[in-house]
């Protein structure tokens, strides 16, 4: 298994699947990162993001049922796994320490 | 879907299936047909389009290709095992199908393997030495009267080589060798007679690569040095060094002593010339008529050969040739000498393939080509074999087609199982085909006058090569049947053996039809090769070459010649002896400028037509007719009035109408000078490759090297006894090597024969092959109409009226094979016909006979698997419907 190193990419993907539930596929995805981070990433890059993602082992994926919306073809649905919620919430807290640890007067010099 | 919504281009999604993992597919393109509806909902549809050419193209990336990891592996192993152990029980089941195919396959590739070590070897003559590429003979070229090439020597004029060393930069250096001929050589007891003594230059060792046993390059710096092989070393020494060690060279009774200052390995049999015995150059320098030495032109007894620059241009040196001949020749009899010879350059690593006129060459690259070819064909032939077979018997295989595929078999799955089936027969075959081609090297090898091996360690090549045409074997004959079985439905796989196979019988019919063309061409070649071998060997030659024995007048012969004539003729069995420079069968090299003092015009005419040196019983030795004027001058010749006699070609170039009209023509020739006297009747002096040649005999007393003895038919043994009991008593030390002119004669064809014979041989397999093939398919064709047979029997069919049916469906297969071999066939074999002079034509007859073999061989096959239905009780096939 490669490294299990979050990127940012990869974190806010993740952290939108936590978003949508059992809402998480492909367009979704993207459009709800879209609304949200006024970002818009490629569908080519999501899904690359999405296949590295899962050979980390932070989601999951199973296949949904043809639906009439995008020609009859099938969705891939995602969400977290145990892992990647550690992950997530880790990333979390590291960031929150970090960000405690800055002195006020640094921030008033920004 | 409503017809207005608008739809994106299809090439896209095309591209993006094409490329991904189909478990990528359909979540790919879905999201992209959803981001498509989507965007055409709030934007232009010209700019959605252009969105999801951009999308389809961003998809492109290395995870869509991916395949997922976590099942595939493990299962793939164990679908090819189960996919061999199928393969295996199917050849155990269906014995007679698989033996069909694997004595197909395997005598195919043993062919192959045969040819291709024949053509290996063909193509790798003189390869060995390290500057290989680089080095050319120089061979000389006599041009006609018309600028065309009439002659080649492929020995030069002494001084060729050294001035192209000394004035031409390109060239690095070059070797002249001077051979002499069956010297006699002595060491203590030991004694031989060899067939070559050469003089040669130290250079040799800057063009020629050689392996050392003892000494070293300096070997031929000084006089009266000598380098040996190390078989020659083998068989005057024996065990002891050669090294230091004193030969005594004996030639025209003069002797020389010469120290051994080298050993060198022998030259490989691929090589175009074998020398034994190399002695320094100016050891022959010191003696040598200094005359003879300083020739440009004439004096052709030198191999010469060159060794150019890496990259330097050949043809640019070719071209400064004849400025060199014109600086250092006076004009020829008035002319240039660039327009009388020129000099042209052999790379050494073709001079084995491309024997031509006079060269050393015995092979031809045409012949190791076509043999190529036939090589291939017969491992094509084979290849369709296992292709048809395959398909025709599809039925067998339908229902485990079907339930793979229920159990969730893909297209690719199906046709790797099949592809492995080829394989294993291919690799089964291979074996097989390697010990076939063991037991039969023997036989290659007397025949080719080779030493061939089989053996992988000598020749890794082969192993590589014959493994690789194994797995090109494989895929090449299992790609229709795994493509053709895994195209079936699966319902309909499932359904039943009975499952109607539309338009896919075409291509097998092609497969046919094509392997039938092969069969039916090969035939024709193998007629058309017979018949003209045939025709050349019983075409007067316009000489009798029966009952003649020929051999080597030595100088003590010559020297008391008519003497020794006499002598032979007291023996009852011998007809008439006499003594010539040449004898037919041989080659006309000789030529001497000539001029011609036409008496009733004054007009002088030079020309250059090639010489024979004859005694007074030549004509009657070889019974050649003579047309005009008298045999030959009975009296002894002198140089000043010699009589000359031409033959009719001659006659007829010199301008004269009819042959008396040449007698006694005052003529001069080289150095002789005198008056025709005869013409005779023109013979075939060289082979049938060539016209007859003008040409000029003498009754002159030089070179006189061939003895033709005519004998009686009876006591030949005897006779043979006698003539050498008179040799040796003239040459004590010679070995007397009789040999018979009409066998000369046969020799001279002996690349056709060879031709002949394995083309036959090889064909006769490559039709046995094919026979299988048909044999199999129409065995499985009957197999399935025995029902329909059985109701025809039923309702009052007659034997003959099934067996016409039958054969009927494959008339059409062999007329279209027909129709495509004659064209090619006769393509190609008019083109062999052309290196005749003399030939027969292909005529109508030729072509329908073998194409009347050919079908009557098909016809056989068929029959004899058709009979086997219509002859049975048709009560057996309809019993259980």
């Amino acid at each position: 298994m490669k490294g299990t190193y979050l990127g940012e990419f990869e974190e806010i993907v993740l952290l939108t699947i936590g978003v949508l539930q059992k809402e998480a596929y492909g367009v979704a995805i993207k459009l709800e990162i879209e609304n949200r981070t006024q970002r818009k990433p490629s569908i080519g890059a999501l899904h690359s993001a999405l296949s590295r993602l899962e050979d980390k082992g932070f989601i999951e994926s199973h296949e949904g049922g043809a639906t009439q919306s995008r020609g009859g073809r099938r969705k891939r649905f995602y969400n977290i796994t145990a892992e990647g919620k550690r992950t997530l919430i880790k990333a979390n807290q590291l960031r929150n320490e970090l960000f405690d640890l800055i002195p006020n007067l640094s921030f008033k010099a920004v | 879907m409503s017809g207005s919504r608008s739809n994106p281009p299809r090439w896209p999604e095309r591209m993006l299936s094409w490329f991904c993992a189909e478990e990528h597919q359909d979540i790919l393109l879905g999201d992209l047909e959803e981001l498509y509806e989507y965007r055409s909902s709030k934007m232009s549809r010209s700019k959605a389009n252009l969105f999801y050419i951009k999308d389809a193209f961003d998809m492109l990336r290395p995870f869509a290709l991916k395949k997922r990891r976590t099942q595939v592996k493990n299962n793939h192993i164990a679908m090819y095992k189960n996919y061999f152990k199928i393969s295996f029980r199917n050849m155990l089941r269906h014995k007679a199908y698989a033996g069909i195919n694997i004595a197909g396959l395997s005598v195919g590739m043993g062919c192959f393997m045969l040819i291709f070590l024949y053509v290996q070897d063909e193509l790798s003559y003189d390869r060995h030495h390290e500057h290989a590429d680089d080095v050319y003979r120089v061979v000389v070229n006599d041009y006609n009267g018309n600028g065309e090439v009439s002659r080649v020597f492929t020995y030069a004029s002494p001084m060729h080589g050294s001035t192209l060393r000394s004035d031409y930069p390109q060239v690095i250096t070059s070797v002249r060798f001077n051979p002499w001929y069956f010297p006699i050589i002595k060491y203590a007891d030991k004694q031989f007679e060899e067939s070559y003594f050469n003089y040669v230059e130290p250079t040799i060792f800057d063009v020629f690569s050689f392996e050392f046993v003892e000494g070293n390059t300096d070997a031929l710096n000084e006089p009266n040095a000598l380098m040996i092989t190390e078989s020659t070393a083998k068989k005057y020494f024996g065990d002891e060094s050669a090294f230091g060690k004193t030969l005594e060279v004996v030639n025209r009774g003069e002797s020389k002593d010469f120290k051994i200052t080298a050993v060198v390995k022998d030259f490989p049999e691929q090589s175009h010339m074998s020398y034994d015995f190399m002695a320094s150059w100016i050891t022959y320098e010191i003696d040598a008529d200094p005359r003879g030495i300083n020739d440009y032109y004439g004096n052709y007894n030198y191999p010469t050969y060159v060794r150019m620059a890496p990259g330097a241009d050949i043809a640019q040196l070719k071209a400064q040739m004849p400025a060199m001949l014109d600086k250092n020749i006076p004009d020829i009899q008035g002319a240039k000498a660039s327009t009388r010879i020129g000099l042209d350059f052999q790379k050494l690593t073709q001079i084995h393939l491309n024997a031509s006129a006079g060269s050393g060459g015995t092979s031809n690259a045409y012949y190791v080509y076509l043999f190529g070819a036939i090589g291939v064909l017969v491992l094509v032939i084979a290849c369709i074999n296992y292709m048809n077979l395959s398909t025709a018997k599809y039925a067998m295989r339908l229902k485990e087609v079907g339930v793979r595929k229920v159990l969730g078999a893909r297209k690719g799955n199906i046709s790797r199982q099949f592809l492995v089936e080829s394989m294993s027969y291919a690799l089964i075959a291979l074996l097989l085909g390697y010990g076939l081609s063991a037991l039969a090297l023997g036989w290659v090898n007397r025949f080719a006058e080779k030493s061939l091996s089989l053996n992988p360690t000598d020749n890794p090549m082969l192993l590589l090569f014959v493994t690789l045409v194994a797995l090109v074997v494989g895929v090449l004959a299992g790609s229709y049947p795994a493509t053709f079985m895994a195209r079936f439905q699966t319902v309909a796989a499932l359904k039943g053996g009975r499952t109607k196979v539309k338009g896919r019988a075409g291509f097998r019919t092609g497969l046919v039809v094509f392997q039938f063309a092969i069969t039916m061409a090969l035939i024709i070649g193998v007629t058309v090769v017979d018949r003209q071998i045939h025709f050349i060997r019983t075409q007067d030659p316009g000489f009798d070459r029966e009952l003649v024995v020929n051999f080597w007048a030595s100088p003590s012969i010559n020297n008391s010649l008519e003497v020794f004539k006499s002598e032979l003729r007291t023996n009852p069995n011998i007809v008439q002896a006499s003594a010539s420079s040449r004898i037919p069968t041989g080659r006309l090299g000789d030529a001497l400028d000539a001029t011609l003092f036409n008496e009733g015009s004054k007009e002088v005419i030079d020309f250059r037509f090639p010489f024979l040196v004859i005694d007074n019983n030549y004509l009657e030795v070889y019974d050649i007719a003579v047309v005009a004027g008298e045999a030959i001058d009975q009296s002894a010749p002198s140089d000043s009035t010699q009589s000359f006699l031409i033959n009719e070609t001659a006659a007829k170039l010199l301008g004269w109408a009819s042959p008396e009209e040449a007698i006694g023509q005052k003529m001069d020739y080289g150095w002789y000078s005198g008056f025709i006297t005869g013409v005779v009747g023109d013979f075939n002096f060289e082979s049938l490759h060539s016209a007859i040649q003008p040409m000029i005999l003498i009754n002159g007393q030089q070179n006189k090297r061939s003895m033709s003895v005519k004998i009686a038919g009876e006591d030949i043994p005897g006779t043979l006894k006698f003539l050498e009991a008179r040799f040796k008593a003239y040459n004590p030390d010679r070995t007397f090597n009789p040999s018979f002119v009409d066998d000369l004669f046969n020799a001279q064809y002996e690349g056709e024969q060879r031709l002949s014979e394995i083309s036959k041989t090889f064909s006769i397999i490559a039709i046995l092959i094919a026979c299988l093939g048909l044999l199999g398919l129409v065995g499985f064709s009957m197999e399935q109409r025995s029902k329909e047979i059985s109701v025809r029997k039923v309702l009052g069919a007659t034997l003959a009226s099934i067996l016409l049916m039958v054969n009927r469906s494959y008339a059409l297969i062999i007329l279209g094979a027909f129709v495509i071999a004659v064209p090619v066939a006769y393509y190609f074999l008019s083109d062999w016909l052309t290196t005749f002079e003399y030939h027969i034509s292909i005529g109508v007859g030729l072509i329908l006979f073998s194409g009347l073999t050919a079908s009557l061989i098909a016809f056989v096959t068929i029959c004899s698997q058709a009979i086997k239905v219509a002859t049975a009780n048709p009560v057996k096939f309809l019993r259980n419907e």
